[in-house]
């Protein structure tokens, strides 16, 4: 019969092989990760365009119709995918608010490595603007007063 | 437990002379040695006609030794470090937080992972070459070294699973003991349980 230190020791090394199964397949194994890793690239490469945008608003007063490097705000590194070549796409949304985007493989696991307000996971973009503590300001106007409640389970709640 | 030298010496000197056990244990009472100390002084050595007094196995310490275990030690404390770091990536990813704004990133997962397949396998064969070579020479299972790293791990165990303890008893009360965080203090039980079981006999040893 094994002895006691057999035993945990046989224990531990079960539990750690399946500790690395279960890694695998919540994690996605290597070919997943490299793809996770093209998308922090394109990522690195959104921000760059993105602060050039930014630069150029910041000199012209407003934003600019594509990238172009001037004298004061140097051209980004990139403006297209280095893996797939397609494109990175700049688009205005609003007088102080840009998009770029580019083609994400696994855009939910960047966002939860990134952990970042301005990934727009679903649409594959990064949002930015200029000028505007408040990038909602513009795009979404303020609310209006509250209405009368719903339904009275919100009344309690407000009389607090 | 290892011994002064001064009293080893006296007690072989004392004996060598041909003094009588208990006389030696009184002079070391009025000298102020205790009572556990006198009488492992003098098991340490046993009589036998027409030679000196005959040492006894006892404790010892060894640098190669300390380089084995001491490596085994750290291979332990890494599997079971990532063992839990993992275990618990996986437990929120089976069993997420609703109120999480992020979901689950795996990148910390595979260092983990990378991690177990490394150490995992070392620890595995360190564990059986230290068996091996207990098994031949049972002399070796007086290592000084050997004890003190399952003294180390077993204080190391005992403490995380009392926070463990604490923590899922605090969680009960501050009533936040969800189905992930019982799972969390769970897989940290088991390891620390496990860990513990591997290293109680060296004490005894």
């Amino acid at each position: 019969m094994a002895d006691r230190k057999t035993v945990a020791m046989s224990a531990i090394c079960v539990l750690a092989g399946l500790a690395v199964l279960a890694g695998f397949a919540t994690s996605g194994g290597p070919i997943q990760a490299r793809k996770e890793n093209r998308d922090m690239t394109r990522w690195e490469d959104l921000q760059q365009i993105s602060l050039h945008i930014a630069c150029r608003a910041d000199e012209a007063g407003t934003l600019p119709d594509a990238p172009a490097e001037t004298p004061g705000c140097p051209a980004p590194p990139r403006m297209a995918d280095p893996y797939t070549d397609a494109p990175y796409l700049y688009a205005p949304t609003g007088p102080r608010h840009w998009r770029i985007c580019a083609g994400f493989e696994r855009p939910q696991a960047l966002k939860a490595r990134l952990m970042n307000t301005r990934f727009d996971a679903e649409a594959g973009c990064l949002l930015d603007s200029f000028g505007d503590p408040h990038p909602d300001a513009e795009t979404d106007p303020p609310p209006a007063p509250d209405p009368a409640p719903a339904s009275p389970l919100d009344a309690p709640a407000r009389t607090r | 437990m290892a011994q002064n030298s001064e009293l080893t010496d006296f007690v072989n000197a004392a004996l060598g002379a041909g003094h009588d056990r208990d006389d030696i244990a009184r002079a070391l009472a009025d000298a102020g040695w205790s009572e556990r100390e006198r009488r492992e002084a003098l098991e340490g050595w046993q009589m036998v006609a027409g030679l000196p007094p005959v040492p006894r196995p006892r404790a010892y310490v060894s640098a190669r030794e300390a380089v084995i275990y001491g490596l085994l030690f750290i291979a332990l404390c890494v599997v079971a470090w990532h063992l839990c770091s993992l275990g618990f990536r996986v437990i929120d990813a089976v069993l997420p937080d609703p109120a999480a704004l992020y979901p689950q990133g795996s990148g910390g997962m595979r260092w983990s992972m990378a991690a177990l397949i490394v150490f995992t396998p070392v620890f595995a064969l360190l564990n059986r070459h230290v068996a091996i070579q207990a098994a031949q020479d049972p002399g070796r299972r007086r290592s000084l070294v050997r004890r003190w790293f399952a003294s180390v791990t077993l204080l190391i165990c005992a403490l995380t699973l009392l926070g463990d303890l604490v923590l899922t008893l605090y969680s009960f009360l501050d009533g936040e003991l969800t189905p992930r965080l019982l799972a969390k203090s769970l897989l940290l039980a088991v390891v620390a349980g496990l860990v513990l079981a591997y290293y109680r006999d060296e004490l005894d040893g």
